[in-house]
C-alpha cells in the first residue's frame, strides 16, 4: 500500500503546531478545559492507562468506559496521585462503568444544560495535562449507532447430543479461546444451546468486544472457555479495515450505542471514557469510543446524567449481562434485576 | 481504490474513495469521452456562479489564541453548516460508493473521476434527505481526478457556489462533508473542520480527516464555497488531499458537456498521449505506457506536426483528428524531435471502457 508523501515541492506549508489539532490551537483551549481538568482522571490497569474518566461525586464515584476495564484498576487523580479503584456497576448498553475510589471532597464535573452542542461547534477533550488531549467539532447530531454483528468463527452441525463444532476458523475468536473441532456446545453466555440456530440467535445478542463464556463437552470432559466476540467485517480481507487501521487504533467496543454524538476529534482508545466539553467549558458528553479515522462517539450529557442515576441507584442499576436488551436503536432503560446482596464486581 | 464490505447483501457495496497513492507527478489530462465528434448532441452548461472569495473577516490569524478566537471561528462555521450538508450527495456507481456536491440548482454534481470512472453511465445520487435519484456521469478526467454527474430530475436543488480560489491562503479554515464509509440511512453528511495545509494548481492538502466513501465530496471555505473535491488520503489523519476546484473550472466545458447516457457499441479512439499546443502542432507531454503512441516510439517532447498529411494545429486539433478515425486505422504522423523530422506510423486503439 503506497502512502501519499508529504513533500511540499517548495510551496508554503502550514506547520504542525498550526494544524487544527496542533499545539498552538490547543493552547487557545487552555481556559476552555481549565475547569473540567479538575474532574478528569486517568484509569490505569497495571500501570498502563486504559481510559480517562470523570468524577461524578465528591466522595469518589468516577464514570468511565466499561469494556476495557479489568480487576486491577487504579485512578490517577490530580493532587492525589495514584489510588486503587473498584468497579461498582456497569451499564452494558452504553458501555459505561461506575468506579469508586476512597477519597472525599473531589471536584465534580459540571454538565452542560439544555440542547446538545450543534454540528460545527468546537469540542475539547480534557486529559491529565493543562492542555486538552485533542480537539474537534461536532460532525453529526445525536443518533443511534447500531451494533455490529459479532462472530466467533465456528461452524456447527446438528448432533445427537447438541450442536457439534465442524470447523474453527484459524485465528478466530473461537480458535483463540481454544474451541476444537468435535466439541459439542452445551451453553453459551449462561444459556443452554440446543441447536446451531439457537446458537446463532444467542450470538446475535453479543457485540464485538464482548466476552462470552462457552461450555463445551469434549469427549468425556466438560470445559468452559471464554471467547471475545469479533466483528464480522473487521478482518484484514476488507479494505475498510486497513483504511481505518492505518489511521490509528480504534476502541474494541465501538458500536451499539442507543444515542451518540459523533465528532471528528482524533483520540486513541485509551483517551476515551472521560468528559468532552464545548467552549463554555461544561461537559456536553462522555467520549465512549474511537470508531474510525474520522469518527469519535460521545454519549450526550443528558443521557449520561440519567445513566449515572441508574448506575448509582440500587435495584435500577444495570448489571453486567449478556446483552439481552440489545435492541437496535432503542433507548430503553435496563430491566430491573433482583438487587444482589453486595455491590457486584465485573468478572 | 475499492472498499469491500462483508455485511448483508443490501449493504454490500464497495466504497470508492480515498485511494491511497503517491502524489501525481504531473497533471495528465486523460480525457474520457468528452469529444465533440460523438453522435449525441453536446449540451453546453452555463458556468455556475463563481464567487471571488473575499477572505472571511474577523478570523484570528495566524492561529486562535483564546476562547474568544475559537468562538470567532465557530461563529463563521455554524451558519454554513445546513447549506453545505444539503448540497452534499452520495453517489452509488454499481457496487461502489462515493460522494459529490451539487453546484447548480439544475442538478449538476461535481465529484472525483475515480468515483464515476467513465462518462455517460447511469448512477444514483443520494440527496442529504435520503432521496435516491437517477443520474448519469458527464466528463471524467482520470489524470486530475475530476468528474461530473447530472441528476435526471430537473430540480431545483440546493446548490453551492465555487470559489475561484484567488483569495485562498495556506492556513485558511475549511470544512469537509461527505459520506465516509458510504451513505448511511439516518446519518447526515459528516462535517469535519480543518485548515488548508498547502496547495498549488494541482492539489490541495487539508487536515480535515477523510475516509473511504468521502471521495468526490466537497471541501468548503468558511464562506461556504467549494474549494476542493476529496481525492486521496495518507496514513496520518492530517494528510488528506483534494482536487482544487480551479481544475474543474479550467476544464469546465469538457467536464460538463456530455448529454445523454452512453449507448452500447460506441468506442473512443485514442493514441494514448497527452499534450499541449505548440507553434508547430502539438507537443507531447505524456505518453501512456503500452499505448499505441508508446508502441510507435513517441516520446515526451516530440511535436506532432502532421497527422495523415493534415497539419496539426494545437493539441485539441490533434485530438479531433484522432477521434475522427476508427480504432484499428493506421495513421501516419510527422514528428519533430531534436530539430529533425521523422515519420512514424501508429494504430488507433479503442479507449478501454468498464
Amino acid at each position: 500500500m503506497m502512502l501519499a508523501s508529504s513533500a511540499s515541492a517548495g510551496e508554503r506549508r502550514l506547520s504542525e503546531s498550526h494544524l487544527k489539532d496542533g499545539a498552538l490551537v490547543h493552547e487557545a483551549f487552555r481556559e476552555v478545559v481549565a475547569h473540567a481538568n479538575g474532574a478528569t482522571v486517568a484509569i490505569l490497569d497495571s500501570g498502563r492507562q486504559i481510559a480517562l474518566g470523570v468524577i461524578v461525586s465528591p466522595d469518589g464515584l468516577i464514570l468511565t468506559k466499561a469494556s476495557d476495564l479489568s480487576d486491577n484498576l487504579q485512578c490517577r487523580i490530580r493532587r492525589h496521585g495514584l489510588v486503587p479503584a473498584t468497579v461498582v456497576s456497569i451499564h452494558n448498553r452504553y458501555d459505561l462503568a461506575l468506579l469508586k475510589v476512597e477519597l472525599s471532597d473531589l471536584p465534580v464535573v459540571t454538565w452542560a444544560e439544555g440542547r446538545d452542542p450543534a454540528v460545527g461547534q468546537w469540542l475539547a477533550t480534557p486529559g491529565m495535562e493543562d492542555l486538552p488531549v485533542a480537539v474537534g467539532i461536532v460532525s453529526v447530531g445525536r443518533r443511534p449507532i447500531p451494533p455490529e454483528k459479532g462472530v466467533l468463527g465456528i461452524q456447527l452441525s446438528e448432533g445427537n447430543s447438541g450442536p457439534k463444532v465442524t470447523h474453527v476458523v484459524p485465528g478466530s475468536a473461537a480458535a483463540r479461546a481454544g474451541v476444537q473441532i468435535g466439541d459439542v456446545i452445551m451453553r453459551a453466555g449462561d444459556q443452554r444451546v440446543e441447536n446451531p440456530q439457537s446458537f446463532d440467535q444467542l450470538l446475535h445478542k453479543f457485540a464485538p468486544g464482548d466476552s462470552v463464556s462457552v461450555v463445551v463437552r469434549r469427549g468425556s470432559k466438560q470445559l468452559t472457555v471464554r471467547a471475545v466476540v469479533a466483528r464480522a467485517t473487521g478482518t484484514p480481507q476488507t479494505r475498510g479495515y486497513w483504511m481505518n487501521r492505518m489511521s490509528g487504533r480504534m476502541s474494541r467496543r465501538r458500536a451499539g450505542f442507543p444515542q451518540a454524538i459523533q465528532h471528528d476529534t482524533v483520540l486513541n482508545p485509551e483517551m476515551c471514557g472521560g468528559p468532552v466539553v464545548d467552549l463554555s467549558g461544561k461537559a456536553v458528553g462522555v467520549n465512549i469510543a474511537r470508531a474510525g479515522r474520522v469518527e469519535t462517539y460521545a454519549v450526550p450529557a443528558d443521557t449520561v446524567k440519567l445513566l449515572i442515576h441508574e448506575l448509582r441507584g440500587g435495584p435500577a442499576a444495570a448489571l453486567e449481562r449478556a446483552g439481552d436488551d440489545r435492541v437496535d436503536g432503542e433507548d430503553s432503560r435496563p430491566k430491573v434485576p433482583p438487587a444482589p446482596a453486595a455491590a457486584p464486581r465485573r468478572k | 481504490m475499492i472498499r469491500y464490505d462483508n455485511r448483508s447483501k443490501r449493504n454490500r457495496q464497495r466504497r470508492h474513495t480515498v485511494t491511497i497513492a503517491g502524489y501525481l507527478t504531473a497533471i495528465a489530462s486523460c480525457w474520457l469521452g468528452s469529444m465533440a465528434a460523438l453522435a449525441a448532441e453536446p449540451v453546453t452548461r452555463p458556468l455556475p456562479p463563481v464567487i471571488h472569495a473575499e477572505r472571511p473577516s474577523g478570523l484570528p490569524e495566524p492561529v486562535p489564541r483564546s476562547a474568544a478566537d475559537l468562538r470567532a471561528i465557530e461563529t463563521r462555521v455554524r451558519p454554513i453548516v445546513d447549506r453545505v450538508r444539503q448540497c452534499t450527495v452520495g453517489i452509488i456507481v454499481g457496487d461502489a460508493q462515493g460522494s459529490g456536491v451539487i453546484v447548480s440548482e439544475h442538478g449538476l454534481v461535481l465529484t472525483a473521476a475515480h468515483v464515476v470512472m467513465t462518462p455517460r453511465r447511469k448512477v444514483i445520487v443520494v440527496l442529504s434527505d435520503g432521496r435516491h435519484l437517477e443520474a448519469h456521469t458527464l466528463g471524467v478526467n482520470v489524470g486530475t481526478d475530476c468528474g461530473a454527474v447530472q441528476i435526471a430530475d430537473p430540480g431545483p436543488f440546493p446548490a453551492c457556489k465555487l470559489s475561484d480560489m484567488q483569495a485562498l491562503r495556506v492556513g485558511d479554515w475549511c470544512v469537509a462533508t461527505g459520506h465516509p464509509g458510504g451513505y448511511q440511512e439516518g446519518r447526515s453528511p459528516v462535517l469535519r473542520l480543518g485548515r488548508v495545509v498547502e496547495f498549488h494548481s494541482g492539489m490541495l492538502h487539508s487536515d480535515c480527516p477523510l475516509l473511504g466513501g468521502d471521495s468526490g465530496g466537497p471541501l468548503f471555505d468558511l464562506n461556504g464555497n467549494v474549494i476542493g473535491i476529496h481525492s486521496r488520503i495518507g496514513a496520518r489523519t492530517s494528510l488528506n488531499l483534494h482536487v482544487p476546484v480551479s481544475l474543474f473550472l479550467r476544464d469546465w466545458d469538457r467536464l460538463t458537456r456530455i448529454a445523454a447516457p452512453q449507448t452500447d457499441g460506441e468506442s473512443q479512439s485514442m493514441l494514448g498521449l497527452d499534450g499541449q499546443d505548440d507553434p508547430h502542432g502539438a507537443r507531447i507531454t505524456l505518453v501512456f505506457p503500452r499505448s499505441p503512441a508508446d508502441q510507435a516510439g513517441l516520446k515526451t517532447g516530440d511535436v506532432v506536426a502532421a497527422f495523415d498529411s493534415q497539419n496539426v494545429t494545437g493539441f485539441q486539433g490533434l485530438q479531433k483528428l484522432i477521434q475522427a478515425r476508427r480504432p484499428g486505422s493506421v495513421v501516419k504522423l510527422r514528428i519533430l524531435r531534436d530539430q529533425s523530422q521523422r515519420e512514424v506510423r501508429a494504430t488507433i486503439a479503442a479507449r478501454p471502457r468498464e
